[in-house]
């Protein structure tokens, strides 16, 4: 079942973010809003995981389900390994056999060797990767992501789109994902939709039509969808 | 970091001496054991001290008056701190208590404690009123200080309460309960010593301190002062290792 909000409303303070706002989100796809910041992406997203609440307005198709949320940092407690951080969050049936798949998902992410590592012995990026591979193994019917790669050097960053993606493949949940680049969009969005300021609207759904080959920054495919979504960002 | 941890050792030696030389200085040039006794003088009568028989009967109530004070005020102190780090309404009326304690003179509190209780309770009730707040003041401010993006995150992964307290409060306020009773005992201490000046219970530093002024034993008199020093010295190194043994993540 697909995932609708209708009519949502919400204000901050004094700013109005959703004034009568709708959205569907399609189920075991990976959805991607796109938007410049302060646009009201991660309040969609508090919203979605119940961290904020409402004004007013609809949500279908969340009742019951499990969610999972990368955050724009990682947020690891910095007094437990990455073992330990990740069997933190798993449900008590889940922890007696967790090890071996805690050490599959770090595998997937590239950080096997870091098993017992505290946070801080971690640069940035290989956090965000234990955060990424902690949301993946949690079981969830959804996944919401705020711009999880926004610290992670460009170099790193297609490797671990691709990784990502990789990791989806297996089972196909449903992927909420924000972000303001566009190339982080194109690679991994299915349908991309375009955030205006606040009050926020949809300036443009786009289904994305590239092949995994065209998924690469000097295609040009890729290049001339790049320039149209550019255009609607203006 | 092993060169740089034996070279500090070698300062805090040369500190002693440093101490040592001057003291003897002192001493040579007022040249009157009542006024200044010389650093080998003041050792000798130490080391008589600890030959003496009420000595272990002395160190021992001054230090389980200081323990039983740090005791009662660090799970008062732990209680109503978790509860004002969590509740505003509670902090605001809390707060100023904590204040009027901690502005409160020692000796004014002595002087109460003397009208209301027995020479033996006195001490006790000055270290617990000396340590309480610094304790409650850090357990407030670790709580407060708990990075509610880490609670969020929980949230959202449905941790229960009770794991949420265990595993992200407690840590995180570890290092703040551990600088409290750093700092609360180094002035308890010294507040139960002035307790025992003044209440004079049959046991204590403070007591036989005040014996030794009296009778112009000026030597003794820093002999328990040295020893007072060393109490004090080995419940920070006490409280240094088990902050290191249980906070092992912030060494890594």
């Amino acid at each position: 079942m697909s995932i609708q909000i209708v009519n949502l409303y919400k204000n901050y303070n004094d700013q109005q973010i959703f004034r009568d706002f709708s959205i569907t989100l399609q189920e075991n796809q990976i959805s991607c809003i796109l938007g410049p910041s302060g646009c009201g992406k991660t309040t969609l997203l508090n919203i979605l995981s119940g961290l904020t609440n409402t004004n007013s307005g609809i949500i279908n198709g969340l009742s019951g389900k499990i969610i999972s949320y990368i955050f724009q940092d990682p947020r690891l407690l910095p007094w437990k390994t990455v073992r330990e951080n990740i069997r933190f969050v798993l449900p008590e049936q889940d922890k007696k056999e967790s090890d071996e798949k805690i050490l599959l998902y770090l595998k997937m992410v590239g950080l096997s060797d870091f098993i017992n590592h505290y946070p801080n012995q971690l640069s940035g990026g290989m956090k965000q990767r234990v955060s990424i591979a902690r949301a993946f193994i949690y079981p969830s019917d959804i996944i919401l992501m705020d711009e999880p790669l926004q610290t992670i050097d460009p170099k790193l960053k297609l490797s671990l789109m691709k990784t990502f993606l990789k990791i989806w493949k297996n089972d196909n949940r449903t992927v909420l994902f924000v972000t303001h680049d566009v190339d982080e969009a194109l690679i991994l969005g299915k349908d991309i939709f375009i955030f205006s300021h606040p009050p926020v609207s949809i300036k443009n759904i786009l289904k994305n039509p590239l092949t995994p080959e065209e998924k690469s920054i000097d295609n040009k495919h890729f290049f001339e969808l790049k320039k149209k979504i550019l255009s609607y960002l203006d | 970091m092993k060169n740089l941890f034996t070279k500090n050792k070698t300062y805090t030696f040369i500190s002693v001496v440093f101490l040592i030389i001057l003291w003897k200085a002192g001493s040579l040039m007022v040249s009157s054991e009542f006024i200044l006794p010389s650093p080998e003088k003041t050792f000798f009568s130490l080391i008589q001290l600890t030959t003496e028989p009420e000595f272990f009967n002395t160190i021992g109530s001054t230090i389980l008056r200081g323990l039983l004070g740090f005791f009662i005020s660090f799970i008062l102190a732990l209680s109503l701190g978790i509860f004002a780090g969590i509740q505003e309404k509670f902090r605001a009326f809390l707060q100023p208590l904590l204040v009027t304690i901690r502005s409160t003179p020692v000796i004014s509190l002595i002087l109460l404690a003397l009208i209301w209780f027995n020479v033996n309770q006195v001490p006790v009730f000055i270290a617990l009123l000396t340590m309480f707040p610094f304790i409650c003041t850090n357990i407030i401010d670790g709580i407060r200080n708990v990075d509610h993006d880490l609670i969020h995150m929980a949230q959202v992964y449905r941790i229960r309460n009770k794991n949420i307290i265990r595993h992200i409060y407690i840590p995180a306020i570890m290092p703040y309960i551990f600088s409290g009773t750093s700092s609360a005992m180094g002035f308890g201490w010294r507040a139960i010593i002035i307790g025992e000046v003044l209440s004079q219970p049959t046991y204590g530093i403070g007591t036989l301190m005040q014996n030794a002024q009296t009778y112009l034993l000026t030597d003794r008199l820093i002999a328990w002062t040295v020893l007072a020093i060393i109490i004090s010295y080995f419940f920070d190194l006490l409280i240094r290792f088990i902050e290191k043994q249980s906070i092992t993540w912030k060494q890594t």
